[in-house]
């Protein structure tokens, strides 16, 4: 097995002209062999889609790592090595852009969310870290032009026709989770999936930071059975979506979040000081244009909004009127 | 008013180049709106929702779907100019092989340029203190454009600069001219004998366009941050800049501009001024400018007092004090009797901060610029009473680029001022220079002249004052700017002192 990586290892560096070398592979890139495109390419990002549905990443070693993708060790533009259309192998040991490029994967560390369900469930240091997460957010949100996260904290009023939907939809959303009334919650998520512009539409940001909290607090049945619905109707209803958003959205029913945003929930869950959920919730709202404090704004959304923290305060927090919101 | 769209399939962009893409598609002429988004269905929706339904097309998830609402002959003319700049952006990332790699950091951009002694940092405020530490590190002077950097942060990297005889100017220092180079939102003013040090991004600007205005000019404009004079940085960078220019052999009288620091270090800030042998004006916004006035340094009150002072003392002449007189006209009093209310929208915090000061003096005054006596206000975004608002608050910003670039919350706010009853006056800034909205008059004349047919539609009389910082040689035209808004109606003071005392005395004379 090591020899024949190692020949085709070889193999690929004799036909290219640039190689990259992965550091780590997200624990849902396919590991066998596939074909696609590339579809989008940017300064320290590139997603290829695979033929048949799916995308795989190509990260920057900076950016946040995401189930579906490689990270590269070293830090070289690829925009400037790969272009869009260009067709795509992806092999065991290796991804082959054209004729051009290759990235090699033997020596790549498998990537895989530290977020687990019911994380925050049985532990009360992770109720007064909630709360020190909305104020940090009060605090960085003035940066951020999410319309989700000025619906969530709420910092104010909607002045755009995105913002005055969401400002409507959330509301019923929380009812519906507070309720576990599956089915309604589905259609008011079926609203939000593909809303906003861009490669991840907010809509979809915003519903992976929810799942992401409704991860952290599920304990009950209910409320697991009705995360397992989301999981499995959210997946469902992700056609509607642009393909990379479908692939963040499918890694997310997987309970696969983005590193980011699994280092706020680590955080949160271990009872961590303001200073490290500053740090963490930064380097969260810094990701895309919104992509990030939307997802955070879903986050938040489900910690405070959605009823479930009461889980948390039955297990001896002394902060517990704090954790739903009316 | 029609709507036309275009597919493009198979298209990924990501959000911020659409978001970019619709705004400038958006202020094309005979564009009212337009949007540029993937097509997925609850995108079509919001597209209905926002009054740009195109019906039923083939469009799906994986396009790119444009779509136009304006005048019918400008609908093809924007779509056309929409792929090409997607096609510009496309050819830049599909250049592919090798290319010439930008520095991608301070060290290699020294390497390219082994004779720079500058840095000017603009990074997210979590990452600018490192960047700029690196900068020092590297034997460069700082101006350090981002905000969100820390307080212990800021004094750390001006002690650091301190003691490798470098300076840092900022965090949130948005004006400085070096070496005659306009740098971040800056004017362009003749060289001359006056340099200045100011904790105040417009408000250095103001001085600098006033000195240039009074046929003067400037050596040095250097740019602190508005936390420098606090107990906690200690006013390192102001200490600097003032050793700079009194060892600068070009500079002769210099311009010290603040909002009032801290106390102890006011007293070491002046005791430093008045041993370095040259004139120094000295405006610390709101302070008694009298007590200020010792031996080589005159106090000014205002910014334009503070011009007025410089520029007097290059020539040899003692200051005189500027006439507060502001005729009103008759012809501009026919306020009905409920309009009684000054409303100031500004987009420069300096100018929202002097009105603030100025305007207290005889009327009580709401603010969301905390001045002496100032009110607060109850909800930002309504007026009460006399109200004057720094549109440059990061409530107000939050998603949007500074209101000095983006007028579009300002000409909304206009408009919703007018519809008010009790407004009287309209009171506005207008700045000028590198950095600033390409042309302030086409963005705001539209809204001037919707808020003067709602006024007149209600038997109500609309009045605008504003004044404009900048100068001739400016980007946007001086001239051009001024004609297009006294056109509009605009009531055109020489700077933001005489802007607010001609709106006060309005109000005054409309309320005998």
């Amino acid at each position: 097995m090591l020899m024949h990586m190692t020949l085709m290892h070889d193999a690929l560096r004799s036909v290219a002209r640039y190689q990259f070398t992965a550091g780590t592979i997200g624990s849902r890139v396919p590991r066998i062999e596939r074909c696609g495109r590339v579809g989008a390419v940017f300064k320290r990002a590139c997603m290829v889609l695979l033929d048949g549905g799916g995308v795989v990443a190509l990260l920057g070693p900076d950016v946040g790592h995401v189930a579906h993708a490689v990270r590269l060790v070293v830090d070289e533009p690829i925009d400037c090595r790969i272009r869009i259309g260009t067709p795509v192998r992806i092999w065991r040991g290796g991804i082959v852009f054209g004729a051009d490029v290759v990235v090699t994967l033997s020596s790549a560390r498998i990537w895989t969310s530290a977020v687990r369900l019911g994380m925050c469930a049985s532990n009360s240091g992770a109720f007064n870290a909630m709360a020190l997460t909305r104020n940090v957010l009060l605090d960085l949100a003035p940066q951020s032009s999410s319309e989700f996260l000025a619906a969530v904290l709420p910092i104010a009023p909607p002045v755009t026709v995105l913002g005055v939907r969401v400002s409507v939809a959330l509301p019923r959303l929380a009812v519906a989770a507070r309720g576990h009334d599956a089915n309604r919650a589905l259609l008011l998520v079926h609203g939000l999936i593909g809303l906003g512009p861009g490669l991840t539409p907010a809509g979809d940001d915003f519903v992976i930071g929810w799942l992401a909290g409704l991860t952290l607090l599920a304990q009950s049945p209910a409320q697991q059975e009705f995360l397992a619905a989301m999981r499995t109707g959210v997946e469902a209803l992700s056609h509607a979506t642009t393909p990379v958003s479908r692939q963040h959205l499918a890694d997310a029913c997987a309970l696969m979040f983005s590193e980011r945003l699994s280092e706020v929930c680590v955080a949160i869950a271990s009872g961590a000081s303001r200073p490290a959920l500053q740090s963490s919730l930064a380097a969260q709202l810094a990701v895309g244009a919104t992509s990030g404090a939307d997802a955070a704004a879903g986050l938040i959304f489900a910690l405070f909004d959605c009823g479930w923290g009461s889980s948390v305060s039955s297990h001896g927090s002394q902060d517990s009127g704090r954790a739903s919101c009316p | 008013m029609s709507i036309a769209h275009r597919v493009i399939p198979r298209e990924y962009r990501d959000s911020v180049a659409l978001m970019q893409l619709s705004a400038a598609l958006t202020k094309l002429p005979g564009v009212k709106q337009a949007s540029a988004v993937m097509g997925t269905d609850n995108n079509l929706s919001l597209l209905r929702q926002a009054g740009m339904d195109i019906g039923e097309v083939a469009v799906g998830p994986s396009d790119l779907l444009i779509v136009v609402q304006g005048d019918d002959g400008a609908l093809d003319r924007t779509l056309d100019e929409a792929q090409e700049r997607l096609s510009a952006q496309a050819q830049n990332v599909d250049a592919g092989g090798p290319q010439q790699i930008a520095p991608r950091s301070i060290a290699m951009a020294l390497a390219e340029h082994t004779d720079a002694n500058l840095a000017l940092v603009s990074t997210p405020g979590e990452y600018a203190t490192a960047e700029a530490l690196k900068a020092l590190n590297l034997g460069l002077n700082v101006m350090l454009f981002s905000n969100n950097v820390s307080v212990p942060d800021e004094a750390m990297l001006k002690r650091v600069a301190r003691d490798k005889d470098l300076i840092v100017m900022g965090p949130d220092c948005g004006t400085a001219i070096i070496n005659g180079m306009p740098l971040a939102f800056a004017n362009i003013v003749k060289r001359g004998p006056v340099g200045a040090v100011a904790a105040s991004g417009t408000g250095l600007q103001e001085v600098t366009v006033l000195v240039d205005r009074l046929g003067c000019g400037i050596s040095q404009a250097i740019g602190t941050g508005g936390h420098d004079l606090s107990v906690e940085v200690g006013g390192i960078s102001m200490l600097t800049g003032l050793k700079y220019l009194t060892d600068d052999p070009t500079t002769q009288v210099i311009t010290l501009i603040s909002k009032p620091p801290a106390k102890q270090i006011a007293a070491k800030i002046l005791a430093q001024a008045r041993s370095c042998g040259k004139p120094v004006v000295v405006v610390f916004l709101g302070a008694d400018a009298q007590s200020l006035t010792n031996g080589n340094i005159y106090g000014a009150r205002t910014l334009e007092d503070a011009a007025r002072a410089a520029v007097a003392l290059t020539r040899g002449r003692a200051p005189q004090a500027v006439s507060e007189d502001v005729s009103v006209t008759s012809t501009i009093l026919n306020l009905a009797p409920g309009q009684k209310y000054i409303r100031g929208l500004f987009s420069g915090g300096t100018f929202c901060f002097q009105a603030t000061m100025l305007l207290q003096e005889t009327i009580a005054i709401h603010s969301n610029a905390s001045v002496g006596r100032s009110l607060p206000l109850t909800n930002m975004w309504k007026s009460e009473g006399h109200t004057v608002v720094d549109l440059g608050d990061a409530m107000f910003t939050r998603g949007r680029p500074h209101p000095m670039i983006d007028y579009r919350l300002r000409t909304e706010r206009i408009v919703q001022e007018a519809s008010d009853p009790e407004t009287a006056v309209l009171l506005l800034d207008v700045v000028l220079g590198f950095g600033s909205n390409a042309d302030p008059a086409a963005e705001l004349v539209p809204a001037l002249k919707a808020a003067r047919e709602i006024a007149e539609s209600n038997g109500r009389a609309f009045i605008s004052v504003g004044h404009i910082c900048g100068t001739h040689r400016d980007p946007q035209g001086l001239v051009a700017q001024a004609e297009a808004l006294t056109a509009a109606g605009m009531i055109l003071a020489d700077n933001n002192a005489q802007a607010v005392r001609l709106a006060r005395n309005i109000v005054a004379q409309a309320g005998r």
